[in-house]
């Protein structure tokens, strides 16, 4: 395929990227020059084997205005919230004058489109773990984007929400970067929200740094009652001396998925938790892709993923581990589960360990099947009828991944989508 | 109570009951004993309702209604409990979760109406201490890590909260020492009244000093070879089973 005929596919229009090129920064037009030599990424390269982006895209959308329309938003959280529509934000949905002490949020562009002085988009730090062309497009076409840093020490209990709303056929690039500086301590709740009753194409990036002891708690809830979602959502984080990042993923999309990961321990005692719970219905593509670089000694990751896999859906985990050569003393440990509901069901699981230093701790599981028989009739032998029984079990097999979370308002929240999901599958079947 | 009649079970192309009747009237207490492999949890099993098996012939009917026309949480609903012989761990569900999802989905099947919280904690509690089971046991996800008593006392335990018709007991005794023993059979007999009835199976005579029952059967080799009073498990006890799987060969 030429690079003309792959541009005409593209998931936005090349006029919009050509009358933006005269106004692109230098870092823009870098990662532009670099994604017009790669193209989206093929199902060639061997960590999107499993997930055939390009195909996926060969519908381009229009990108998204700042067109407002109408909008009800329900809250769904106590937290900071910044809304963003269609990848643009909103200031009289949002919260920006009411963020406590210690928050700062600027835009990472000024008017011109040019990258603001002060702002580092941080994306060189990643550049030898990321083998794809998805946040150089996402770095060339990003508009309304914005840095949260959080100062020195500043401990936050209410969470900064970020959410995302998508609410009709377009192509959207979103980019945050947050920068958490010494013992400071977060969480924050990330939303994306599919409403488009015609679909839509999302390339997001969240960019974490976190200083020395700092500790960031990310919720990411990837939801959508809208028609078909086909995107990407990148999480880059770089963790600093005895700093931690703990992610916890829901996803519960209706579409063609994938949320990746890129990840460096940088120095010592740096520790990463990913988790995640997966519910995919329908012809639903679901892909977690991970990459996690120890780069220091003394590092632990660990990631824990549980899909739930009706219809036709596919379900993709890749979780790869990179020890360097210093990172003497790490300990690494990943697990996908799955359980198929349906025949047609699919589960992709592939990890892989990359190890170069010999006095380290790492390891690795997966396993996929159905409901386990004895444990349904042991429950039904009790009174519970069968979709009781499978539902207490799915619960419980889904928070296998969440068992280290202590927060009941995310625990709550979970349980609620869950239950949701699991009443609507019974009403199909 | 209960009434089996020509009950015919196999699993792939193995028959292993085979033409099994028993009857147990309600306010009895029915030992069954019988050599391992005979068939006694199949039969516990095939009356709870677990899949897997296709029986061939006969029925099996508690007051009148023929349990194998229900699915298993309708036979509980309708008073049947099984303590397992091997207690399935779950992981992830926590035991005090699933005592109240199990009464209340009971309660609801019959039309009751469901059990508030303080009155569930304070049944849980006095049913508990009965059994000498700690309360940090049942923090724990169920049967999960237990150890093999402790398995058998949450059985128990369900059993006493669920109150059903018939109890059948697969031997529970196994696996207990003599304090656990005691505490398990007090928590039986306890529960003993004329509209209940218990079937107890089990091969040692051991349990039966505890748990007083009022007729024993033989069963080998997929049937019930002979019934009687309590004198017959004194009696197996001392000869064991080999006449009655001898029998059976000729
Ligand atoms: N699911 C099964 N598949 C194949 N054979 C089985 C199965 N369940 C039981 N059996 C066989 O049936 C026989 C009776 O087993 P069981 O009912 O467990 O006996 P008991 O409880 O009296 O020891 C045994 O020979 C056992 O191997
Ligand atoms: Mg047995």
């Amino acid at each position: 395929m030429s690079l003309n005929t792959l541009e005409t596919h593209l998931p936005f229009s090349l006029n919009y990227a050509q009358a933006s090129a005269e106004e692109m920064s230098l870092e823009r037009q870098e990662a532009w020059g670099r994604y017009k030599n790669l193209g989206l990424p093929s199902h060639r390269l061997e960590s999107w084997r499993y997930t055939d982006f390009r195909s996926a895209c060969s519908n381009s959308f229009e990108p998204s205005d700042t067109i407002i329309d109408p909008i009800e938003l329900v809250r769904e959280h106590d937290s900071f919230r910044l809304v963003f529509i269609n990848g643009f934000l909103r200031h009289e949905l949002s919260d920006l004058n009411l963020m406590p002490d210690g928050v700062i949020i600027e835009s990472i562009y000024d008017n011109r489109n040019h990258l603001n002085q002060s702002v580092s988009l941080n994306s060189n730090v990643f550049s030898n773990l990321i083998a794809d062309s998805i946040v150089d497009l996402n770095t060339a076409l990003a508009v309304d984007s914005y840095l949260i840093k959080i100062e020195k020490n500043i401990h936050l209990t209410k969470p900064i929400e970020i959410l995302n709303v998508f609410s009709k056929k377009c192509s959207v690039f979103t980019r945050i970067l947050i920068e958490l500086s010494t013992n400071s301590r977060i969480k924050v709740i990330e939303t994306i929200k599919n409403n488009s009753s015609e679909g839509v194409q999302i390339n997001h990036v969240l960019s974490t740094k976190l200083a020395r002891d700092a500790e960031l708690n990310l919720f990411s809830y990837l939801s959508g009652s809208g028609l078909s979602c086909t995107g990407i959502s990148t999480l880059l984080s770089e963790v600093g001396r005895g700093a931690s990042l703990s992610s916890n993923l829901l996803v519960d999309l209706n579409g063609f998925f994938r949320r990746q990961v890129f990840a460096k321990l940088a120095e010592e005692h740096a520790n990463i938790a990913l988790k995640g719970i997966v519910l995919a219905k329908d012809k639903g593509h679901i892909d977690n892709t991970i990459t996690i670089e120890h780069c220091a000694p003394n590092t632990t990751s660990n990631e824990v993923f549980r899909y739930i896999l009706n219809d036709n859906s596919v379900g993709v985990f890749q979780g790869k581990i990179i020890v360097r050569p210093e990172a003497q003393k790490s300990d690494g440990f990943m697990q996908s589960k799955a359980i198929l509901l349906s025949d047609l069901a699919t589960m992709n699981s592939k990890p892989e360990l990359e190890i170069f230093a010999d006095d380290v701790k790492c390891s690795h599981g997966s396993t996929c099947g159905e409901i386990n028989k004895e444990q349904l009739f042991y429950l039904m032998s009790r009174g519970l009828n069968e979709q009781e029984a499978m539902s207490l079990l799915i619960e419980a097999f889904a928070f296998e991944a969440f068992s280290e979370l202590n927060d009941d308002m995310i625990s709550d929240f979970t349980k609620n989508i869950l239950a949701d999901w699991l009443y609507a599958e019974r009403q199909m079947s | 109570m209960l009434e089996i009649n020509d009950l015919h079970v196999s699993v792939g192309d193995r028959q292993i009951l085979k033409g099994l009747n028993l009857k147990v009237a309600a306010g009895e207490v029915a030992a069954i004993m019988g050599p391992n492999g005979t068939g006694k949890s199949t039969l516990s099993y095939v009356i709870a309702g677990r899949e897997g098996y296709s029986i061939t012939q006969g029925e099996i009917l508690l007051n009148g209604v023929n349990l194998l026309d229900l699915p298993p949480h309708l036979r509980a609903s309708s008073g049947v409990f099984l303590a397992f012989q091997y207690p399935v761990e779950i992981p992830g569900v926590a035991c005090m979760q699933f005592l109240k999802a199990a009464m209340n989905a009971q309660r609801r099947s019959r039309g009751e109406d469901e059990i508030n919280t303080p009155e569930f904690i304070k049944r849980v509690r006095e049913e508990s201490e009965k059994l000498k089971i700690h309360q940090e046991m049942l923090r724990r996800p169920l049967n999960s890590g237990f150890s093999g008593g402790e398995k058998k006392r949450l059985e128990i335990l369900q059993m006493a909260l669920l109150q059903p018709k018939l109890s059948i007991l697969d031997e529970t005794d196994s696996g207990l020492d003599i304090d656990a023993l005691k505490t398990v059979s007090e928590g039986v007999n306890s529960l003993r009244r004329p509209d209940r009835a218990f079937l107890i199976i089990t091969h040692y005579q051991r349990l039966l000093d505890y748990i007083k029952p009022d007729t024993v059967h033989v069963m080998a080799q997929g049937r019930i070879q002979k019934s009687g009073g309590p004198e017959l498990a004194l009696e197996l006890e001392k000869h064991g089973y080999q006449d009655y799987v001898s029998n059976e060969a000729a």
